[in-house]
């Protein structure tokens, strides 16, 4: 494998580039970037790549890798769910589902459950219901909380990939050009908007 | 239901422009020679960008000729001749706008449904003898689809997700020889997209569905009595512009796992700027305004 190829960086890029380069993409294949994710393990596969093409790049110019932190998540709540719980950490989200189906009372933790496997699913419009009706029910409950902010973080990652590269760009030159304007004309009736121009 | 694919054109390159521009074209030409022109008219975007999709999971360098053609005879204009991609998606357009011609033939006898009927019946035998598979799966899900629409099924996720099943599977073609994680990421991509297109044409058509009392699974689902589209619009739009960037997210992690080996740059486009901006318009304009076709060239 070409470890420039991987980070992509162009071949005998210098030390700061590769590393400004690997942090972005540790930051984008993250596993928290892919948490509930149906393609975690093959995010998983491409930070392993990632990291080994670090090592690589980095071993020959003699310098310290230091790798991508792994965390993992360690789970809290009912026992009775914990089986559940299993089955949605590898993947079987159908038999998941099936068991909660059966249940009879919808607690919290249900609720919470039900979200997750349909985060999984990509079905998020009953994901946020069913996430909101667990945090109603348990408002004090982290994981509840933290998974509804985990959402809102992916909006936000998702936006900030599209402003880094072009979106809204008119608009912030448009505000610009249109402070520009006022001040011009405010000077020409003897005021000042902005006192620097 | 289609049309909605789109790129940003001015964070594109000219090159790159050109290349989603010939797929288009490439497109309609594929249609015209695999089946007859007539069935052009169910060219649009969604397909070209399927065609440019799988052939950028090929490493042939394609070309882009300057061609003119029957439409617009007097100026050349860039066609790709990437043939095995842009036969592909001619056979699935053909299937899919058939099978949803006669759900509408089915759910609002219209007559442009009949007329097309007419011209689609005859080429669908070919298709089914090639691609049965993808046949029988388009058929199938959208006889599901036709199926809740009648029981006025108010599930936004289940309804599209008959939908996203189709584009799971046309992005998935076994002629790619995916291995088992590309074919995964590739399908998941497939499926948010075709869940996004299912969910924003729900949203595009809610003045139109009011009007004429067609179903509407966010109409069924959301409106109070007596609230007036525009109320309606206001309040459920945060809601919904939320669940579809959950969407793009998905696809665009999907994206990002998929091992393209070319066009990557345009495929990116789509994802994280061109189809942001028709969701963006979408709820912008609550639904009163025809989108651009294919491609828009400012933000709001």
């Amino acid at each position: 494998m070409n470890p420039y190829e991987i980070l992509g960086v162009p071949q005998g890029a210098d030390e700061e580039t590769i590393k400004k380069a690997y942090k972005e993409l540790v930051k984008k294949y993250h596993p928290d970037q892919y948490a509930n994710n149906p393609l975690s393990d093959l995010a998983e596969e491409k930070l392993k790549e990632i990291n080994e093409a670090y090592r690589m790049l980095m071993n020959q110019k003699g310098g310290t890798a230091g790798s991508g932190s792994r965390q993992s998540s360690s789970y809290s709540g009912n026992p009775s769910f914990a089986n559940i719980r299993q089955l949605i950490q590898s993947g079987r989200i159908t038999e998941a589902e099936q068991i909660l189906d059966s249940m009879r009372e919808q607690t919290a933790e249900w609720n919470y459950l039900k979200g997750v496997i349909a985060i999984q699913r990509g079905w998020f419009d009953r994901a946020v219901n069913y996430l909101n009706t667990a945090v109603r029910m348990d408002p004090q409950n982290f994981e509840y909380r933290n998974a509804l902010a985990q959402l809102n973080q992916r909006v936000n990652t998702y936006r900030n990939v599209g402003n880094m590269n072009g979106y809204g760009r008119n608009t912030e030159c448009d505000c610009c050009t249109k402070l520009v304007c006022a001040d011009c004309c405010c000077e020409s009736m003897g005021g000042d908007l902005i006192s620097c121009c | 239901m289609f049309g909605y694919v789109s790129v940003f054109k001015d964070e594109l390159k000219v090159r790159e422009y050109n290349i989603y521009r010939g797929y288009y074209c490439g497109l309609c030409k594929a249609l015209g020679k695999h089946f007859s022109h007539p069935v052009r008219m169910g060219l649009n975007y969604d397909f070209a960008f399927l065609a440019l999709t799988m052939g950028a999971m090929s490493k042939e360098k394609t070309e882009i000729r300057q061609e003119h053609c029957v439409i617009h005879p007097l100026s050349k204009r860039p066609v790709s001749h990437d043939e095995q991609a842009l036969s592909y998606a001619a056979y699935m357009s053909i299937m899919v706008t058939y099978f949803k011609l006669i759900d509408d033939y089915n759910d609002l006898k219209s007559p442009k449904s009949i007329f097309a009927i007419l011209f689609y019946k005859g080429q669908l035998k070919k298709c089914k003898k090639y691609y049965e598979h993808e046949y029988n799966l388009i058929e199938k899900q959208l006889k599901e689809l036709s199926h809740l629409e009648k029981q006025h099924c108010d599930d936004i996720d289940r309804t599209a997700d008959c939908f996203a099943k189709i584009l799971e599977c046309l992005f998935t073609p076994s002629y790619l020889n995916l291995t088992e994680s590309e074919k995964k990421a590739l399908g998941i991509f497939g499926y948010q997209l075709g869940r996004f297109i299912y969910i924003i044409d729900a949203l595009q058509d809610i003045p139109e569905d009011d009007k004429h009392q067609n179903y509407n699974p966010i109409l069924l689902k959301e409106r109070k009595k007596g609230e007036s589209v525009d109320a309606f619009y206001q309040r459920i739009k945060e809601k919904y512009c939320f669940t579809l960037t959950l969407t793009l997210d998905a696809a665009a992690k999907s994206f990002e796992l998929i091992p393209f080996r070319r066009y990557r740059p345009i495929v990116e486009n789509v994802v994280y700027l061109g189809l942001r901006g028709v969701l963006d318009r979408v709820i912008e304009k609550h639904g009163q305004e025809s989108l651009p076709k294919g491609e828009f060239n400012e933000s709001i």
